[in-house]
């Protein structure tokens, strides 16, 4: 009885069941498509910035809401925000992600197949190639490359007296220069490590004669050089594709299908051309982006004005709001570490530590454990401000004269009266010190969040490397620097409102 | 009122107090006095429990010094100190009334109070909104009478309270301490080197030494029958330390 009765609820709930999961279905999946934003990644390169760009105009034309988070960092910080599910999808290639990222993969990966099958345990898939590649190679002046009738990196071989500057990355990666000399049989006379750019200026002038390049970089046009065919298939396929969470494909099909339909449309020229119209003739990535797809880009650029309130919003929120939880944190820490000399020593010894670890490391750290964004660098400049506050607290508190100390135990004051009316109020001018140093330290250090899209004045700085444009460094760097002076003056200010002399009694 | 038993304190190798036995009688100012390092200041500091004992047994009205009573010890004893030991971040009127503060008093019944302490010390009421940097070093020891004064403690303590003073000051905050003594019959211990001070101030004189009583009594009973050699030439030194100054005063 109890059985069958059972039996005969059964079509019933399947069927309600159904229904339910159709409404679900049927009302979730419009509004997904219509409220969801997807979100575009790009590294910190103008080449990778447009592939954001015509990533996002591309889902935009599709009907798909995309935000375009910019200049993240390197392919260690995008890979990860990716894997996070900070963001949906950014431009990789094929080199970086078998050579770099997927470098610690068991079996060789020697075909788009096996790279995907590769990915897939992490929940990232790829789509087919843009259609260029930007590879390693060697660059010449044009004239001196039709002077010897150089056309491959083969043709190198009998001209000894060649002088190299190689970047110094390239000078010591394995498929660098040691590689490629090997290979190719090259035993030139003079070859240095330098810096990539000024290596550009020093082929330029004549000092040197070849430099490693990239193969879509716009120097090579701004520079009028010729770039050497590999002929021995020496450097690894850099293809350019889009690496995206696998999930996408099932949240927003018609943008899978968007960016899928970009494949195979970009040619080297014309990728070239793109980086030269943002880093030769100063357009937008947008714009660069726009006139390769022909849609118009209505968006005007951002005033200084705005651009400046924005970047000293988004720098006040993290600096204000690091600083603020390090203070709250900071004292009490410094209390008991005053209190306790042997949790004193721990703890002193780790805010020691923790202020020691270079600044980028430790953004970068944060990524894994807080995604991309606000939250990490607050997180990362929160550590950072705790030992000037702790180590000050503690310093204050530990450096009371005895003799006030014991008048205050005298009087019969419980601890707590202690602390509030006499211990804290004669430490408040060295604690105070120690807000100021990590509220100007803060300042300062915040500039690096932007490399983990937390935006503020690196922002600024940090396009403005890229782009060889120092009114742009500069819109950055003197807005930090005059914050940082003026944290510096409203502690000291704050210092003489407080105005009693701690040693006034002798 | 005090009762020390065979108290004893080291600091590592130094014995500061070597088994002291000692009974301070209500209403009467006790001196302990002796050269420096005699142990007369941690014998004051053990009555506070602000130096722990090693040995011995230290009560206060029948309440032992020890964690669970120290505090309200300390509530009920005055306690003053070589240059004051004012908080220098807060007024005159603050330092006084900090423990009435603690206490919940209202802020009538604490400007009352510090009015009469002001007559009482000779302290100028106008000078209560100073901070201790901006008062005088007799004005400093005033105040800190004040705030030991505060509550009407049973016990006064004072430790060299006018060592750090220039003569002249010190002649005058002497005559008002005697007055206020023996006005308000306080039990009071005065921690001092100097044996004419204590003969001014205190009934009766007890000499330390090595962390020992070497004698107690009223300076004329010394003086009669000093209990040891080392009695008869602190005394000796003191008063030819005292006509020096007088000579050099004349």
């Amino acid at each position: 009885m109890h059985g069958s009765s059972r039996t005969s609820h059964e079509p019933l709930a399947l069927a309600a069941f159904a229904l339910a999961l159709s409404c679900f279905a049927f009302t979730s999946a419009p509004r997904a498509n219509a409220d969801e934003t997807f979100t575009i990644g790009s590294k910190n390169f103008t080449e990778s910035v447009v592939l954001g760009e015509l990533g996002r105009f591309a889902g935009e034309r599709a009907g798909v809401d995309v935000a375009h988070r910019r200049e993240l960092g390197g392919s260690r910080i995008l890979f990860e925000a990716l894997r996070q599910g900070e963001i949906d999808v950014y431009p990789e290639y094929t080199g970086t992600l078998i050579h770099e990222l997927l470098a610690g993969h068991t079996t060789a990966i020697d075909s788009l197949d096996a790279l995907g099958r590769a990915l897939a345990p992490m929940g990232l898939a790829v789509m087919p190639p843009l259609g260029f590649e930007n590879t390693y190679a060697i660059g010449l002046r044009k004239e001196q490359a039709q002077e010897l009738s150089l056309r491959r990196i083969s043709d190198l071989r009998p001209h000894t007296s060649l002088r190299y500057g190689f970047s110094n990355e390239f000078m010591d990666r394995e498929d660098g220069w040691p590689g490629l000399a090997a290979r190719y049989g090259l035993r030139p006379d003079w070859v240095r490590g330098m810096d990539h750019d000024l290596a550009y200026r020093a082929l330029e002038s004549g000092e040197i004669d070849a430099v490693d390049l990239y193969s879509t970089d716009a120097d090579i046009a701004y520079y009028d050089l010729a770039t050497l065919e590999d002929d021995l298939r020496y450097f690894p396929e850099y293809k350019a594709l889009y690496l995206y969470r696998d999930d996408l494909a099932e949240r927003s099909p018609t943008f899978v299908a968007a960016l899928r339909a970009l494949s195979g449309t970009i040619s080297e020229g014309e990728m070239v051309a793109m980086n030269a119209r943002v880093k030769l003739e100063r357009m937008s990535e947008a714009a660069a982006a726009g006139i390769f797809l022909g849609v118009a880009t209505d968006e005007a650029a951002d005033s200084f004005v705005d651009r400046l309130r924005r970047t000293t919003a988004e720098h006040l929120a993290l600096v204000g709001a690091s600083l603020l939880a390090a203070i709250a944190v900071a004292i009490p820490l410094g209390i008991a570490s005053a209190k306790r000399p042997r949790l004193g020593a721990f703890v002193l010894g780790t805010t020691g530590v923790l202020q020691t670890l270079p600044s980028l490391a430790l953004f970068v750290f944060m990524i894994p454990l807080f995604g991309i964004g606000w939250a990490p660098a607050v997180v990362a400049l929160f550590l950072y401000s705790l030992l000037p506050v702790v180590r000050n607290t503690h310093a204050g508190l530990t450096g009371i004269d005895p003799a006030l100390r014991d008048s205050a135990l005298a009087l019969g004051l419980p601890a707590r009266q202690r602390l509030l009316w006499i211990e804290l109020p004669l430490a408040s001018h060295s604690i105070l010190a120690g807000i100021k140093t990590a509220a100007v330290i803060n300042v300062g250090t915040a500039t690096l969040a932007a490399l983990i899209g937390a935006g503020g004045y690196g922002q600024p700085i940090l396009t403005g490397i890229r782009l060889d444009d120092t009114a742009l460094i500069l819109e950055g760097a003197v807005p930090a620097a005059v914050l940082a002076l003026a944290a510096q003056g409203v502690f000291a200010a704050l210092e003489r409102w407080l105005g009693f002399e701690v040693t006034s009694n002798s | 009122m005090l009762r020390l038993r065979n108290v004893e304190k080291r600091f590592g190798d130094v014995v500061a107090v070597a088994g002291i036995d000692l009974d301070v009688p209500p209403a009467r100012t006790l001196a302990l006095i002796g050269a420096s390092g005699c142990g007369k200041s941690t014998l004051l500091r053990l009555m506070l429990g602000l130096d722990r004992a090693d040995g011995g047994e230290i009560d206060f009205d029948g309440l032992p010094v020890d964690d669970e009573h120290v505090e309200a010890i300390r509530q009920r004893v005055g306690y003053v100190i070589q240059e004051g030991g004012l908080f220098p971040h807060l007024d005159a009127a603050a330092n006084i009334g900090l423990l009435a503060r603690h206490m919940r008093w209202s802020a009538g019944r604490q400007r009352e109070r510090i009015a009469e302490l002001c007559a009482l010390t000779h302290f100028p009421e106008d000078a209560l909104v100073r901070r201790p940097g901006q008062l005088s070093g007799g004005q400093r020891q005033r105040v800190a009478l004040m705030r030991a004064l505060m509550l009407d403690p049973s016990v006064v303590l004072l430790d060299e309270p006018l060592g750090a003073l220039d003569p002249l000051i010190r002649f005058e905050l002497q005559t008002d301490l005697a007055e206020i003594f023996a006005r308000l019959e306080k039990t009071v211990v005065l921690v001092t080197h100097d044996l004419g001070e204590a003969d001014f101030l205190a009934h009766e004189l007890v000499l330390l030494r090595d962390g020992r009583i070497e004698q107690r009594g009223d300076l004329a009973a010394l003086r009669r029958a000093p209990a040891s050699e080392f009695v008869a030439r602190f005394l000796r030194a003191q008063r030819q330390a005292a006509d020096d100054r007088t000579e050099m005063g004349a």
